[in-house]
């Protein structure tokens, strides 16, 4: 990453800072001013909405323009490239404009990966450079490679995320894959929590070993999973592996009693794990892992245990999560300062929000019942029905 | 932790611009000493909220035939009842200026109450037919009651469920087969298009008025902002659909656009403005599909043309929009 790249990332830093000590009501609109007159960052902020509706136009002209060439199926591999080529030439100039992060870079270097990657895949699937399975995993790591390049040198943390991913999928396709995803994830989550806060690295690499580290922590709950262990998960994706199939169905294989168990363990320690870890270490990141990791248990348990009817189970869930926040929120409140361990239920800089609208509908979506037609006396339907019309379609 | 911004804090402290008591504040949330975990707490309430309604809806379907309709009828009404009470006792009191809880758990309480009361009366209606023929009434109540809670309890996300329920009333009255004696699918279509056209200037007109008048100011956004995507649907759907008379739509739309695109360029309004900008870029495709017959090299070239001219309309827009502001 170019060093005026990386300047303006920790300037953007800053700014995003100073705007939520003024949201809370920290400074006052002068000295919001004079910080940003302090850190000026010459670039140009859209709204979330432009951003997404910028990614779409460049992606309809430069889609657009691909197909019209018409590149026959000889033709793919040089068009690709040079399409491919073009882009990256293109996110190189928008990453050091005034434009960054306007959606514009995003699309570019997207379309750019993408245009390469099909590059490849024509020359390993096509052309036949190497035999399928061998192409397959080829592929795998060009993805990988290719990933990591766009993170490092471009700074968007989801290409880390993806480079990641296919690593693991890349590993997955050799002999002895789960016990080398448990080895590589310790090794990853070490790695990025030892340069977590290395003020050498710019903001947008830090978040790029952020990915790293959330993608590790999942894969790692992947690779002790009881389910996983029973389904083969990871080695579905060998190269001669059981395939797909074994995602649903239960293969009689010889995962031992201790693998079970040990499994069965890890599966239910894992979330506290998290959790304990990113209570001490005072990390939302670990919170969140920590939370997904108890949901997806939760899930598991359910999987295996049979307690209670399905809306017994949802409801007390639903009621367990309601009362264990409010009864942290409560303890909080009752500390000294409202603080334990330097956390606290105060919403702090980060400006208080209520419920977002879309967030409301989706649980409006999830939940209740729909009134049936008259053609269809007493039909009741749950879990989400529909509506539409006046232009908006809906559910509850 | 910020490595950034902690550096950032000690040098604005030097230069006076931060006093002592705001850097050392800001300085132990950017060292991470502290942490806030509001978000945390407010996910966890959100997905108890999803899985206890999920849980509702799923007790509504397996037992109303065992336990009975009237029972369950009362028993989620209890539950809606106590969510309502407990946000209640948690809010303050009513103001027409923003007056949101400072409590996290109020919003999600009021919110699960009013998913509770929205299930329920659909279950009444299901099973006790009180509205007969008229059983889309019951979503205009629970609009209203939606409306009521989002003023009284100042909650922008339960004004979007009212909005959303109220335009779904108007486009199921329209569309029940038995509403409109007579009317083929065609017509019903161009009653919902309507529909559409006026909850989207209904809405907006209502956002405009009540900010004017001081009154909840600050839903205005929510009210223009779904009558917006409103308006600009029913016009995209007569563009796109109407076999017969998509020029006349199309007309609609490039005035209704223009329209959109000065007065949100003037009030600088982003999100209307790309809004507008995406209606009138869909809205193109129709008049490049007639212009071309089939596909081809041809076709994929305007396509690029028309998106890249899109584009630099878009960046033009933002630039002029900068500088002006």
């Amino acid at each position: 990453m170019r060093k005026a790249w990386a300047d303006l990332s920790a300037i953007e830093e800053v700014r995003d800072a100073a705007r939520g000590w003024k949201a809370a009501g920290g400074i006052d609109a002068p000295a919001l001013s004079a910080i940003e007159a302090a850190y000026p960052d010459p670039r140009i902020r859209l709204h979330g909405f432009w951003r997404v509706l910028i990614f779409v136009l460049v992606s309809a002209v430069v889609n657009a323009l691909f197909f019209a060439m018409q590149p026959g199926s000889s033709a793919i591999f040089g068009a690709s490239l040079i399409f491919g080529g073009l882009l990256v030439g293109a996110t190189e100039a928008l990453r050091g404009s005034r434009y960054s992060g306007t959606g514009l870079d995003a699309a570019s270097s997207f379309w750019a990966l993408t245009y390469l990657l099909v590059a490849a895949a024509d020359l390993l699937f096509r052309q036949k450079a190497l035999p399928d399975e061998t192409a397959v995993t080829a592929m795998i790591a060009a993805i990988a490679v290719a990933g990591a390049l766009a993170a490092w040198r471009w700074g968007f943390w989801i290409y880390m995320a993806c480079a990641v991913a296919a690593a693991y999928v890349w590993g997955a396709r050799f002999p002895g894959a789960r016990p080398l995803w448990i080895a590589i994830s310790i090794f990853g989550l070490w790695l990025a929590w030892r340069r977590r806060d290395a003020g050498e690295l710019p903001p947008d690499h830090r978040r790029g070993l952020a990915a790293m580290f959330a993608v590790c922590a999942a894969a790692l709950y992947v690779a002790v999973n009881l389910y996983s262990v029973d389904h083969r998960i990871v080695e579905a994706m060998a190269a001669n592996g059981p395939g797909l199939d074994s995602l649903v169905t239960v293969q009689q294989h010889a995962a031992g009693w201790l693998v079970r168990l040990l499994a069965g363990l890890a599966t239910a320690a894992l979330p506290g794990v998290f959790l304990a870890w990113g209570i001490r270490a005072r990390r939302t990141l670990l919170l969140a892992l920590g939370l997904a990791a108890a949901a997806l248990s939760a899930v598991t348990l359910r999987y295996y245990v049979h307690v209670a009817p399905l809306w017994v189970i949802l409801s007390a869930c639903g009621a367990i999560l309601i009362g264990v926040a409010l009864a942290i929120q409560r303890a909080l409140r009752g500390r000294p300062g409202g603080e334990w361990r330097g956390l606290t239920a105060a919403p702090l800089y980060e400006g208080e929000r209520g419920i977002s609208p879309l967030a409301a509908l989706a649980a409006h979506a999830v939940g209740g019942a729909r009134v049936s037609t008259p053609e269809e006396p007493g039909r009741l339907e749950t879990g989400g029905g529909e509506y539409g019309g006046g232009g908006a379609t809906g559910s509850y | 932790m910020s490595p950034e911004t902690v550096a950032a804090i000690a040098r604005l402290r030097d230069r006076r611009i931060l006093s002592d008591a705001q850097a050392d504040a800001f300085g132990r949330v950017a060292r991470g000493d502290l942490l806030s975990i509001r978000a945390e707490l407010r996910l966890l309430l959100y997905a108890g909220v999803l899985l206890l309604t999920s849980g509702v809806g799923i007790f509504l379907k397996e037992n109303h035939d065992r336990i009975g309709p009237a029972a369950i009828a009362i028993a989620v009404a209890v539950a809606a009842a106590a969510c309502l009470a407990y946000a209640a006792r948690r809010s303050p009191p009513f103001s027409w200026d923003a007056a949101a809880s400072p409590h996290v758990a109020a919003d999600y309480a009021l919110l699960l109450s009013m998913l509770l009361i929205g299930a329920d009366l659909a279950y009444a209606e299901t099973q006790f037919r009180m509205l007969g023929p008229h059983w889309a009434y019951h979503l205009l109540l629970v609009s209203l009651i939606y409306f009521a809670a989002a003023y009284r309890f100042d909650s922008r996300a339960v004004l979007t469920l009212a909005l959303t329920s109220f335009a779904a009333w108007r486009g199921v009255s329209v569309a029940m087969p038995y509403g409109h004696p007579g009317d083929g699918a065609g017509s019903s279509a161009a009653a919902i298009r309507l529909n559409a056209l006026g909850c989207g200037l209904l809405f907006i007109a209502v956002g405009v008025v009540l900010a004017r008048a001081r009154r909840k100011a600050h839903f205005e956004a929510v009210w223009v902002g779904m009558g917006t995507i409103l308006l600009f649907i029913g016009v995209l759907s007569g563009v796109l659909e109407h076999e017969a008379e998509w020029r006349i739509w199309e007309v609609a739309l490039v005035v209704l656009g223009g329209a959109f695109l000065a007065a949100c360029y003037r009030l600088r309004r982003p999100l209307e403005f790309a809004i507008a900008t995406a209606a009138l870029y869909v809205g193109g495709f129709r008049v490049l599909a007639e212009a071309i017959d089939g596909g081809g090299p041809g076709a994929l070239l305007l396509i690029a043309i028309w998106s890249a001219a899109a584009l630099i309309f878009l960046i033009a827009a933002t630039r002029r929009m900068r500088r002006a502001g």
